[in-house]
């Protein structure tokens, strides 16, 4: 069990923590480029600065949209207008057409590097076509103290209005004010229409915009050239260095300081060496006193030194004793000359990849490529650049499939033809691959104009051409003539390199960094840079080439550090990971191979097949996943698992066919698949995500839960689950469906009614999207509150009220899964105010399999079925609703085949209350009868403090019990009394099998203490003949009490033996736990 | 530098359209044969404007101006529309609409005087060639097939053409694509069938000018009309002679096309209540979802009010498959809209996902659909709205062909 993952904390101010270590500092500490300075700027020297915005410019000015959108890439509400009379001409505009009339936030938030002041303040115009008398502006600051503070106005809407804002006047928490010297993360502006109207498109404008406060005070680096890219707050060399080089430094004060020391990190955050720098008229520096600070003889990189991205940190006092603080990333490259090919393989390795095209377990593959090589070879593609040209720059869609044809086809005829044309001297494959090259090099562009009228500079797919066509130089790059080689090399540089590096470095486009676009875009420039380094002319590129790839390989380690979380998932579905990973795993190798920069160990992306193995189901369309995803296809994996060289990860990738030019060439046989011995459930904290697995072979139980932050490409989903048994699918959702095309895309698959969750008052849009992890202040989100997994029962608690946009004041969803038998759901929600109607709901994949009787519902799948049992509330009636089908098996009637009509359950309260519970028991089986006979036995407990249910199997009976409200007194029912918000009991026979109980500090049978703990904490307990097992979970560090009956030979924790007091008087033990989950053996004979 | 249209037609992916045409293209010598209905000599939007001094329509809307979305049919500002009653009048209102882009038709018909111009006995049917008079002295070149052995009034499947010169020979099955010959499929499994030439194609076109050059002294004798609605007119001339026959069953009138003769079909359905069901292959797409007007006002001579819609200037004859027009969002109207008109009479809209002449053809197809729907369900006849898609080209597969057919059956049989 990964310990790192296991010592996630829970509550919100560890949360908090652990999150900004890894999303926010993670490259800073391990990578060495730590440009960010620490929450608290106190102690250190800053300085007035107002940031201006009048969005005079080409870009949208570092804003995105906020509350975060779906997609974060294709979000065409934001835009740049110069219509509506915007001051200067250009202003930003939100453009939103709400599907129902209903509350509607929306906005635009920006990251920033500022500090509170005592001055302080924001304006700025805006411009907002509707609102009604009670609407108001929002304006929010993401303080680095973890706080929220917010100022409201009232909104306006008779043409431009100007405000000019306090910053002391913000409150968090309704009273709290922001303090000098905190940081300010991020602002956001936000129009509040209490009650938007479906019939209107909103237009919400911002313009001149200037936000008044202090930022830390800096070096201007003079040697060796550098940049401030302020949008990343980064300092950048414009210098990479080899070994045998000396670092000299100079550098002009911000301010009179004292002494001023450089230490260089490499890139694991190793000190290299600490030198002073001088002002002394020696050492290099030119005058005395003149504020200038140099040191001609820093280090000399040595042979020896590990290359990668090193970075200077420069460390200054003020007289006054305050810190002046400045670091500079560098790159820090192989210093061997670099020759072609070399992204992937060097000349060297021809011999063994013709080899490969001779291996048996490749020949197929190869096969494949050499046919796809040849299919790919028709057609001309000179001309399409000038097709680009006349697009619509205001109407994107019906343009792009004849947009992407064409992009597809020039990349892999390039990538095809290129590799066959090494691998097989073919002429033919030659001169295909050649003459595409040329080609794209001379199309004049390679995003629609769309793009760039909407403040963008490039498209995903210029990303994946530019991969290509590197790869495609790189190969032919003897068949070029040195005018062709300069020819590619001026389109990687302006059609890649430099749009890529203004949209999403300088503009910080995808702020939130979560979005494949950037592995594509970001990743496909930085092959195109490995590709031409030490080739490119500083013509070529404008003498800036190390800045952009400095830049490039900014954005892609924050990408990597946000999306690919330390719990060994990533933050969009699978099928995203996985098409992330067709730029960004290419990208690493290419980085390693030239500059020899190793992102592989740095980052959490080895460990990334985790949460796609823990939610793998056999046939593979039943495994689950969430949000805009397909089932997996591990069609890119091939670099990674190579990479990793884990049997697991083996086992995984080859589950699936292969059959890719990228199986090819990133073919490896040297490490045997092994199938998991992982534990078989797993929380995944930093998703929000709870996997149940009973196992890992073919017909297992496989149940995905969901509570967590937003990332992109997620949907109105929270606390909804996912259920595949026996090798069919028995819970669903509406699931992913074409974004652009499927009618009821925004109105029913993105939307909390296609997926298993409440809906308050019969809105279909009950739920919005929370806040995405990125400020720890901004962290309107659900989360995962508690949990317990084991091989015999997992448990998970989750808040969901966050979502629910003030309408409830609680929501809290659980479940329990007494393996392997059955799952219980129950909810406990109140309302905010006016009392609601609820409605539960549950996807089913195909009506016609559902019969719905008043006790009990049944779904008969093929190879399994589910029985359905609602017990609370004992009034609420539930009913069969279609579903949709999604746009590409959509047909009103197609007679030869018509598709199975999926369907949801709606359970619905029968009149509206300001407190309901919901408690529901879902039972799966291979047969219906064992469902129906399961979920028959079943009988509801309902006490003052508990709902719960006792189900009978065999001569095994289960007391499971859920904890109503928010009181954390104890409680009893029958001889059992505690604290827990769940608690489970087995018996056999009258005797304990086992217990489990979350959030719990204490549980005890008449008197007799069973589970104590010092902090509350999750435990589940298996009583052995010979042992007692033990899976807890404790948000810090805790003693646990268990009891035992007999003095234990020994105990461990994850498999060390530790010292545990055994009390004779109550036989229970003691241990100490630290933080995180941990598995207990107590060996008893 | 300009594109050469051919080679941009070569790339599949852009151009979206046929694949088939290799080769450099050779300016036309004056009055030159066209080698294909690709080489458009003739027919200028500019012309039309010239001869019809036509302008933008006044400010008319079915309430679709102005919206990227396809309306919703049963909404009418804030409220729905819930009884058969209220959508006759939301019909009529989408109908005065499209009329306005149809134009206006002549005031009178004239008899038919149809002529009997030659018969031929085949293995199958009876072919008889015959022409009607469509207009005072305009003739209509037409042939009806007749299965042998009729024993009682039997259905009719009117079967318009595609786009070709070959005209009504090819559903007649004498010549041209085998797959698109449905009136000849047609009588084999029992249909009377009737094919016939639309004006610009097969005789009604003047091999010396261009394709939809014919169009031109059509506007010159209809200034205020469309050939779209010409082509209605005809139609509706053609049932008019069908019903005269007395081995036909008036009440059991269809149609079916495929491309060109798919959209006909849609608008003689709309707009001829005698047409009982209907199947088109191939022939729907909407504005919005195409991107732009282009086809229907400048690359063909269908509905040239539309081309006050295009406002693209890159629009063209080379790219305007592959080029949207942000200009679109203003036409008053959408063709799920003229769908909606057809309802609760059976349709089968029978789409390919690889349409390279409609290449959004799917998309359209399947949102409209969304939104016709309901008013089919409003009318309780839900069961009369059939869609079918499949995946192979601008075509009308043996697949989709066949489930065309067997659906004809069920409805008319």
């Amino acid at each position: 069990m990964n310990t790192e993952s296991r010592s996630m904390k829970k509550n919100k101010s560890d949360r908090k923590m652990i999150y900004r270590v890894f999303v926010v500092f993670a490259f800073g500490l391990i990578c060495g480029f730590g440009v960010f300075q620490s929450p608290s700027f106190a102690q250190s020297l800053s300085e007035p600065f107002t940031l201006r915005e009048k969005f005079q410019h080409d870009s949208l000015g570092q804003f995105a949209s906020y509350p975060p959108p779906q997609d974060y890439g294709y979000e065409p509400s934001i835009t740049p207008t110069s219509d509506y009379n915007a001051p200067g001409g250009r202003a930003l505009m939100r453009v939103v057409k709400p599907n129902r009339n209903d509350r509607m936030r929306f906005g635009f938030i920006r990251q920033t590097f500022l500090q509170m002041n005592e001055n302080a303040k924001l304006s700025f115009a805006y411009y907002l076509n509707h609102a009604r008398v009670n609407d108001q502006i929002e304006i929010g600051i993401a303080g680095s103290d973890d706080c929220r503070y917010v100022k409201q106005i009232p909104a306006k809407t008779n043409g431009w209005i100007r405000e000019e804002i306090l910053l002391r006047d913000f409150r968090c928490n309704g009273n709290k004010a922001i303090t000098k010297g905190v940081g300010i993360e991020a602002f956001y502006i936000v129009a509040d229409l209490k009650q938007a109207d479906a019939d209107i498109v909103y237009r919400f404008i911002i313009d001149d915009l200037a936000f008044q406060a202090s930022r830390p005070a800096r070096f201007v680096v003079r040697q060796p050239q550098a940049v401030n890219i302020e949008s990343q707050n980064a300092v950048v060399s414009a210098k990479s260095y080899v070994a045998g080089e000396r670092v000299s430094l100079s550098v002009l004060q911000p301010a009179k300081i004292k002494n001023v020391t450089a230490t260089i990190e490499n890139q694991d955050g190793k000190t290299i060496t600490s030198q002073p720098l001088f002002d002394n008229g020696a050492n290099g520096d030119e005058q005395a006193g003149d504020g200038v600070w140099t040191n001609n003889s820093i280090y000399t990189l040595r042979n020896g030194d590990p290359t990668g991205v090193w970075t200077i940190k420069l460390q200054g006092t003020t007289a006054n004793g305050e810190s002046i603080a400045t670091n500079v990333r560098f790159i820090h490259r192989i210093a061997k000359s670099l020759s072609h090919p070399r992204l992937y393989f060097d000349a060297k390795d021809k011999e063994s990849l013709v080899a490969r095209t001779q291996n048996p377990k490749v020949a197929e593959i190869w096969k494949k490529v050499l046919a796809d090589a040849k299919i790919r070879r028709g057609g001309d593609l000179s001309h399409a650049g000038q097709v680009f040209e006349m697009l619509d720059d205001q109407y994107l869609l019906p343009s792009l499939t004849g947009y992407f044809d064409a992009m597809n086809q020039a990349r892999l005829r390039i990538e095809y033809n290129a590799l066959v044309a090494y691998l097989t001297n073919d002429r033919e494959a030659r001169e295909s691959a050649k003459k595409a090259l040329l080609d794209v090099s001379r199309w004049s562009r390679w995003q629609p104009p769309w793009f760039d009228a909407h403040g963008q500079h490039t498209y995903y797919p210029a990303g994946q051409l530019a991969a290509e066509a590197a790869f495609g130089y790189d190969l032919l790059y003897d068949d070029l003539t040195e005018a062709e080689r300069s020819l590619v090399r001026r389109a990687l540089v302006e059609r890649a390199i430099i749009p890529v590096y203004k949209e999403y470095v300088l503009d910080n486009r995808v702020m939130a960094n979560t979005s494949n676009w950037i592995g594509h875009t970001v990743g496909g420039a930085l092959i195109a840079a490995a590709a031409i380094a030490s080739d490119v002319k500083d013509e070529e590129a404008g003498g800036q080439f190390n800045i952009y790839l400095n830049g490039l390989l900014l954005k892609m380690e924050r990408h990597v550090a946000a999306s690919y979380l330390p719990d060994g998932s990533y933050g969009e579905g699978i099928s995203y990971k996985e098409f992330d990973l067709e730029t960004t795993a290419p990208a690493f190798v290419a980085l390693n191979r030239v500059f020899g920069i190793d992102y592989w160990d740095r980052t959490n992306i080895k460990k990334s097949l985790l949460y796609s193995m823990y939610t793998f189901a056999q046939p593979v369309k039943g495994s689950l996943d969430m949000g805009d995803s397909h089932p997996p296809s591990a069609r890119t994996l091939a670099p990674l698992v190579r990479e990793t060289k884990d049997p697991t990860d083996r086992w995984f990738f080859e589950q699936f066919a292969h059959n890719s030019i990228i199986d090819f060439i990133f073919f490896d046989e040297s490490i045997a698949p092994q199938p998991p011995k992982l534990p078989t459930s797993r929380i995944f904290w930093d998703k929000g995500n709870a996997a149940f697995r009973t196992g890992w072979d073919k017909d297992e139980l496989v149940f995905l839960f969901r509570a967590g932050a937003n990332f992109n490409h997620n949907h109105a989903d929270q606390g909804a689950f996912l259920l595949t048994a026996f090798g069919e699918p028995l819970i669903t959702e509406a699931g992913w469906s074409d974004y652009y095309k499927d009618p009821h895309y925004v109105t029913f698959f993105t939307q909390a009614v296609g997926h298993n969750t409440v809906l308050v008052d019969g809105n279909p849009e009950s739920q919005v999207l929370p806040d995405t992890p990125q400020f720890a202040a901004l962290d309107s989100y659900p989360k995962i509150t508690d949990a317990v997994t084991s091989e015999f029962y997992d448990g998970v608690g989750s808040d969901l009220t966050s979502v629910y946009q003030n309408r409830l004041r609680r929501y809290t969803r659980r479940v329990v899964f007494v393996k392997p038998y059955y799952f219980i759901v129950f909810d406990d929600l109140t309302t905010n105010g006016e009392p609601a109607g609820f409605a539960w709901l549950l996807h089913l994949p195909d009506r016609a399999r559902i019969t719905n009787a008043p006790a009990l519902t049944l779904y008969k799948g093929d190879k399994a079925s589910l029985a359905v049992r609602a017990f609370a509330p004992n009034d609420a009636k539930m009913s069969v609703q279609n579903g949709r089908i999604s746009y590409p098996v959509f047909s009103t009637r197609t007679p030869q085949e018509v598709p199975p009509q999926p369907a949801f359950l709606d359970l619905q309260t029968a009149q509206k209350t300001n407190a309901a519970q919901f408690l529901v028991a879902l039972v799966p089986a291979r047969t219906d009868d064992a469902a129906r006979a399961l979920a028959s036995g079943m009988t509801e407990i309902k006490t003052g403090d508990f709902v719960g249910l006792r189900a009978r199997r065999g001569e095994e009976s289960d007391l499971v019990m859920f904890r109503t409200g928010a009181s954390k007194d104890l409680a009893s029912y029958e001889s059992w009394k505690t604290d827990a918000d769940t608690w489970t009991v087995t018996q056999d026979k009258g005797g304990m099998k086992l217990f489990a109980v979350q959030n719990a500090r204490s549980f005890a049978q008449t008197g007799r203490v069973l589970f104590a703990s010092e902090t509350p904490a999750s435990a589940a307990i298996s009583y052995n003949a010979n042992s007692i097992d033990v899976a807890s979970y404790a948000a810090t560090a805790t003693k646990m009490q268990i009891f035992v009956g007999t003095n234990p030979l020994r105990v461990m924790i994850d498999g060390r033996p530790v010292k545990a007091n055994f009390r004779s008087g109550d036989g229970t033990i003691s241990v100490n736990l630290p933080a995180g989950q941990h598995d207990l053996k107590i060996v008893l004979k | 530098m300009k594109i050469e249209r051919r080679k941009f037609l070569e790339l599949a992916g852009i151009a979206l359209a046929a694949t088939t045409i290799k080769g450099q293209t050779k300016k036309p010598t004056a009055r030159a044969i066209p080698k294909s209905e690709y080489d458009y000599v003739d027919w200028s939007w500019e012309k039309w404007r010239s001869i019809t001094r036509a302008a933008r329509p006044a400010k008319i809307s079915t309430g679709q101006a102005g919206q990227a979305e396809l309306v919703d049919l049963l909404a009418r500002g804030k409220e729905k529309i819930t009884t058969p009653q209220a959508w006759q009048q939301r019909r009529e209102a989408i109908k005065n609409v499209l009329n306005a882009f149809l134009g206006e038709p002549p005031k009178l018909k004239p008899s038919l005087d149809a002529k009997i111009i030659e018969e031929t006995s085949l293995k199958s049917h009876i072919l008889r060639k015959l022409v009607f008079q469509t207009e005072p002295g305009e003739f209509v070149p037409s042939y009806l097939l007749i299965p042998k052995n009729l024993k009682a009034r039997a259905p009719v499947v009117l079967c318009p053409h595609q786009t070709t010169q070959a005209g009504k020979k090819e559903p007649a099955g004498l010549t041209g694509n085998p797959q698109l010959q449905t009136a000849l499929h047609l009588v084999e499994r029992g249909f009377v069938t009737f094919t016939y030439d639309a004006l610009c194609f097969g005789e009604r076109h003047d091999a010396a000018s261009g394709h939809y050059g014919d169009a031109i002294p059509f506007y010159r004798k209809h200034p205020r009309w469309s050939l779209m609605g010409k082509m209605v007119w005809d139609l509706q001339r053609g049932i008019d002679y069908l019903q005269t026959l007395d081995f036909v069953d008036a009440n059991r009138i269809g149609s079916i096309g495929h491309s060109h003769g798919g959209y006909t079909t849609l608008f003689g359905m709309a707009f001829d209540e005698r047409l009982k069901a209907g199947v088109s292959n191939c022939g729907f797409d909407t504005f919005r979802i195409d991107g732009n007007t282009f086809r229907w006002s400048k690359a063909t001579a269908l509905m040239p009010l539309l081309g006050f819609y295009a406002t693209n200037p890159r629009l063209n004859m080379e790219v305007y498959r592959a080029v949207p027009d942000s200009g679109v969002i203003d036409v008053p109207f959408e063709m799920h809209e003229l769908l909606a008109l057809i309802a609760p009479r059976p349709l089968l809209l029978s789409t390919s996902d690889e349409d390279f002449v409609f290449p959004n053809g799917g998309w359209s197809a399947r949102r409209s659909l969304e939104r016709i729907k309901p008013v089919y369900e409003l009318l309780g006849a839900r069961e009369k709205l059939s869609s079918y898609f499949f995946n192979g080209g601008h075509n009308f597969t043996a697949e989709a062909s066949a489930n065309a057919y067997n659906w004809l059956e069920r409805q008319l049989k």
